[in-house]
């Protein structure tokens, strides 16, 4: 990133600059450099290393899209092209009212989206205009970490504790509201598109808040303070300035956000009510494509009716790719193709935002690398470019005539962002509370065993989870690395292919990537297994890895490898001594964030793991929803040891990327 | 900077291991280090025998350390298609695997009944006994949205329980494939003239055939948890299920027009009458007799009957001999009757067949 052009040109030709520099460089390395090892066989094979890891990334993007397509086909093929939008629903047929579930899931996440933008966009604006500065880094270093909280939980919670509540007093009461209450109407039932709506929301907005806050810092501090000179109020410089410059990455987030809720597929299926009917009511049951394909898919007859199944998936996979692309196409208006991310590209006229500091993915904003997310630095360079023509043109006469109103507003902001932690600290609160008397060593210490059988545990779940994680790591980080260097070494069509392939990918729905798993694992071994689900997870945490791996790589100072191959380095030895180490948190923190996000993941694991008490969240799913009191105390214990995996994993990555900020000043 | 970072990688994988107990060691390392004699048994299928089937299988794996039974409660269909597709070592479903279901298999398949067990309509209405006495008629008006309130005279006149709440009706159903939904919607069939007008087909099946009316729950365990939480429910359970949550549970209206609440006897009562019972007639719905709980079901283990691996033919055989004989001990007291003679010698039978 602090690249001048020139000099990436140069790297641009790593293999000859190499090639080079290694025939000098045995020579020089006698002279000048104490390299420890001459380059040798390690330099000759890194090339074609870095070429094995993107062409395993690329096959893992293949094979998720060429399952999915062959695996639909049939039904396609039966259907076409009315399957996309049947209404009809047969039960033990092929027949899935593919129309009914897309308009299901478009009325859910559009609702979930008027919850939660509002909230979201609120508690950004508040974090990063209005709160004081350490209050605020407080706040959302609390808010990031809770983006990590693990769906199923929030579906535990919702089933258990939100439904019985929605179906006795809040859906009755929207449904008696005047006007409102006409999109209310019907039978309070409890599990509702409503409910599912609000899980959504609760999931999301952490997520929301983090990249839109990124977005909203992203805008120059001169153009505030020159509004701000001119006698703009706070709220004023807020509407006037920052909104504005800060739209398209605003925008960006509101649409990340939203594939990520439109993927959503158990938490949904266990709140939702699962009723595959035209919605006429909002506090009525209804029906999304994630959450037939959850309750469809195991049990779907091999052939048309498996096949439409997948069908479901693959409709299910073109929203979510379309939703993300707009995103992407939206944050700092790229294109799709462009040859290497925009932010790498310095700007000559903006010299502050090249200092390596700025480039460097940031401890503030580990959020940023959820799922969805491309690249954090995306925002700030798209925005920083709008901020400073649109401060320039700030109208003339921004009043004082509007402070109440102003006033209102920042108080509402204020609010929004209590509104957004509130439930997330309430349902970790929660977690803790009635886990709390079930949670004992013997729990954590002994095996799962049948209701009635007196010493029961989770341990086969904390193993079984330990497991996946670690053989999905073995199978993700060479890739996620290898593949990210590629990226770094051969700017050009090549990476830029890649680069879209990893965004889509991460955007591509958990319960796809299962399906993917069951069809490209298990059917081939013929039986579930560890394998299976942890190849699921790797092909969840990789595109991820890939882009947080390719921005930390980005932050090392060119000049220090210029330096290094100066010296006689062979490219690898640049890469093993400089840039590797250089980036060394980076890489932690994004490895640690895909990490933490797929600990949390049930759906994938649905259709590849032998027995649900192989995983913690499979167990929670499970043992949560059983009616004996001891199932779901089970149940609760298990969901917070998840969580404290998961946030210790998420804590872990900020202090990662923390660190070396903290040492350089 | 880079031995900080080492020191937080190795701390953050070093410290599971420091911390974890050392009893839980033994078990990890089993599973990971699975010696060659080992035989681990993947099993997939009904959600109803789930009970059953945990407690018996972890007995069996107590008294035969070397065998691990791995056994996913997805649903019968789920068992159904991974035997088809050959996911699973074995299978389990309500309703055995029909000719059209086993012409697309990889081979033949043995099917034999492992228990038997009946399906209680159970319902949360405050004020209301146990035992309210339902029949199809009545059923049927509440599956199928005609009856909403429970306080309407059909239920009063059939039930006759008067005074019941005005409180809506809330069915539930199975928002994924069951053998109780193949049951119930048999039993309806048979006695509710409406019923069949209604859902277009006499035809009974596994994927609940009006989806459109009240609530789908995930599986027995979701039908029972959204029963036990919210007043006006009523919904089809496996027994057992009902039984742990302690639910009120409908006395149905039986062949011989007597009331039968569910019971470990009356469902006994409902697999005598399985005189000729295969995998082709293995139907015991509305059974004859005064005693017999109308909805009742054998669940059925699939497996194929030519094992490529001889050792694991072996371990299913051996399996499967314990669960239809020792292992019916458990049945009682988590809600399920034991298992007739002739189910038993059918079983032996079959199992008799896998190589």
């Amino acid at each position: 990133m602090v690249a001048v052009p020139q000099a990436e040109g140069a790297l641009a030709r790593p293999a000859k600059a190499a090639l080079s520099l290694g025939t000098w460089g045995d020579h020089l390395q006698v002279l000048v450099a104490p390299a420890p090892r001459p380059a040798g066989r390690r330099t000759r094979v890194y090339g074609p290393a870095t070429w094995l890891g993107a062409a395993a990334f690329a096959s893992a993007v293949a094979g998720v899209a060429v399952s999915i397509a062959t695996g639909s086909a049939e039904a396609f093929a039966r259907y076409s092209p009315s399957f996309a939008w049947s209404s009809s629903y047969s039960p033990g047929t092929a027949h899935y009212a593919t129309g009914i579930l897309v308009v299901g899931t478009v009325v859910t996440t559009a609702l979930a989206l008027l919850l939660a933008a509002p909230v979201g966009l609120g508690a950004s604006i508040a974090l990063s205009e209005l709160v004081p500065g350490k209050l605020a880094a407080a706040a959302s270093a609390i808010i990031e970490l809770l983006a990590a909280v693990p769906s199923i939980v929030v579906g535990l919670w919702a089933l258990l504790v939100l439904s019985p509540l929605f179906a006795r007093d809040v859906e009755p009461f929207l449904g008696s509201l005047p006007l409102v209450g006409r999109a209310f109407g019907g039978p309070a039932y409890g599990p509702s598109i409503l409910l599912a709506a609000v899980v959504l929301a609760v999931m999301t907005l952490p997520t929301l808040v983090a990249l839109a806050r990124s977005a909203l810092a992203a805008v120059p501090r001169e153009d505030r303070e020159g509004a701000m000179a001119l006698g703009a109020t706070r709220w004023q410089v807020v509407r006037r300035v920052v909104l504005p410059a800060a739209r398209p990455g605003v925008k960006a987030a509101v649409t990340l956000a939203l594939g990520r809720v439109l993927g959503e597929a158990i938490a949904v299926a266990m709140v939702i009510g699962n009723s595959p009917v035209w919605p006429r009511s909002l506090s009525g049951p209804g029906a999304t494509l994630g959450s037939a394909i959850v309750n469809q898919f195991a049990e779907a007859q091999p052939g048309l009716q498996r096949s439409a199944v997948i069908g479901l998936a693959a409709v299910l996979f073109l929203l979510t790719v379309a939703v993300n692309v707009a995103g992407q196409s939206l944050r700092g208006g790229r294109r799709l193709w462009a040859s290497r991310p925009r932010a790498s590209r310095p700007r000559a006229s903006r010299p502050r935002a090249s200092r390596p500091r700025a480039s460097r993915p940031r401890a503030g904003r580990p959020g940023a690398y959820q799922r969805g997310a491309c690249s954090p630095s995306l925002p700030s360079a798209g925005a920083g470019e709008g901020g400073a023509d649109l401060a320039l043109v700030a109208p003339p006469g921004l009043g004082t005539r509007r402070r109440p109103r102003g006033q209102l507003a920042q108080g509402g902001c204020t609010l929004a962002l209590v509104a957004c932690g509130a439930p997330l600290v309430a349902l970790v609160a929660y977690t803790v509370g009635r886990a709390a008397p079930a949670l004992s060593l013997g729990l954590l210490v002994h095996p799962v065993a049948p209701f009635g059988v007196p010493g029961g545990g989770i341990s086969t779940a904390v193993v079984g989870s330990a497991r996946l994680l670690g053989l999905a790591l073995l199978l993700a980080v060479p890739v996620g690395l290898l593949a990210s260097l590629f990226l770094y070494e051969h700017p050009g069509r090549l990476a830029a292919v890649l680069r879209c392939s990893a965004d889509v990918l991460a955007g591509v729905p958990s319960i796809v990537v299962g399906i993917f798993a069951f069809e490209a694992v298990v059917r081939p071994l013929h039986r579930p297994s560890d394998l299976a689900a942890s190849a699921a997870l790797a092909v969840l945490m990789v595109p991820v890895m890939v882009r947080a791996n390719e921005e930390a790589v980005r932050s090392v100072p060119v000049e220090l490898q210029e330096a290094a191959a100066a010296l006689g380095a062979s490219r690898w030895q640049v890469v093993r001594r400089v840039v590797l180490p250089g980036s060394l948190p980076g890489l932690v923190a994004g490895n640690l964030l895909a990490l933490a996000r797929a600990a949390g993941e049930t759906a994938p694991l649905l259709f590849t793991l032998a027995a649900p008490s192989y995983a913690m969240t499979m167990l929670i799913y499970t043992l949560g929803t059983q009616p004996f009191p001891a199932a779901q105390h089970q149940a609760w214990a298990t969901a917070l040891v998840l969580l404290v995996v998961v946030l210790l994993l998420s804590a872990l990555a900020r202090a990662a990327a923390w660190y070396p900020t903290r040492r350089a000043q | 900077m880079r031995k900080p970072v080492a020191a937080l990688v190795a701390t953050l994988f070093g410290l599971p291991v420091a911390v974890w107990p050392a009893a839980a060691w033994p078990t990890a390392l089993r599973t990971q280090l699975a010696p060659a004699a080992r035989v681990t048994l993947n099993g997939a299928g009904a959600n109803s025998i789930e009970p059953f089937y945990e407690k018996v299988l972890y007995d069996y794996h107590l008294s035969h350390p070397q065998v691990t039974v791995n056994y996913s409660p997805a649903g019968s269909s789920v068992g159904v298609s991974d035997v088809q597709q050959g996911t699973v070592d074995f299978g389990d479903s309500e309703i055995p695997m029909s000719r059209q279901e086993l012409a697309q298999a990889h081979g033949v398949v043995a099917q034999f009944p492992v228990d038997l067990g009946g399906i209680a309509v159970s319902y949360n209405v405050p004020g209301a006994p146990a035992g309210l006495k339902l029949d199809g008629a009545v059923l049927a008006g509440i599956f199928d949205g005609t009856i909403t309130n429970w306080d309407s005279p059909a239920i009063a006149k059939v039930s006759g329980v008067k005074g019941l709440p005005h409180l809506r009706v809330v069915p539930v159903h199975r928002a994924d494939a069951s053998g109780p939904g193949w049951d119930l919607d048999e039993y309806l069939i048979k006695t509710s003239p409406t019923w069949s007008a209604r859902v277009g087909t006499k035809v009974p099946s596994k994927a609940w055939p009006l989806p459109q009316v009240g609530v789908g729950a995930q599986l027995n365990s979701g039908v029972a948890s959204y029963i036990a939480q919210a007043p006006g429910a009523i919904g089809y359970v496996e027994y057992g299920y009902a039984l742990k949550a302690g639910l009120a549970n409908a006395a149905l209206k039986n062949a011989a027009g007597r009331f039968v609440a569910p019971s470990v006897g009356s469902i006994a009562a409902a697999g005598a009458h399985a005189a000729r019972l295969s995998w082709d007639h293995f139907d015991i719905v509305f059974q004859p007799g005064e005693a017999t709980y109308p909805l009742a079901n054998f669940s059925w283990a699939m497996m194929y009957q030519d094992q490529h691996n001889p050792a694991k033919a072996a371990a299913l055989r051996a399996l499967f001999s314990y669960v239809v004989t020792t292992g019916q001990k458990e049945a009682v007291p988590l809600g399920y009757a034991p298992l007739p003679a002739n189910a038993v010698a059918l079983a032996k039978s079959v199992l008799g067949q896998v190589h």
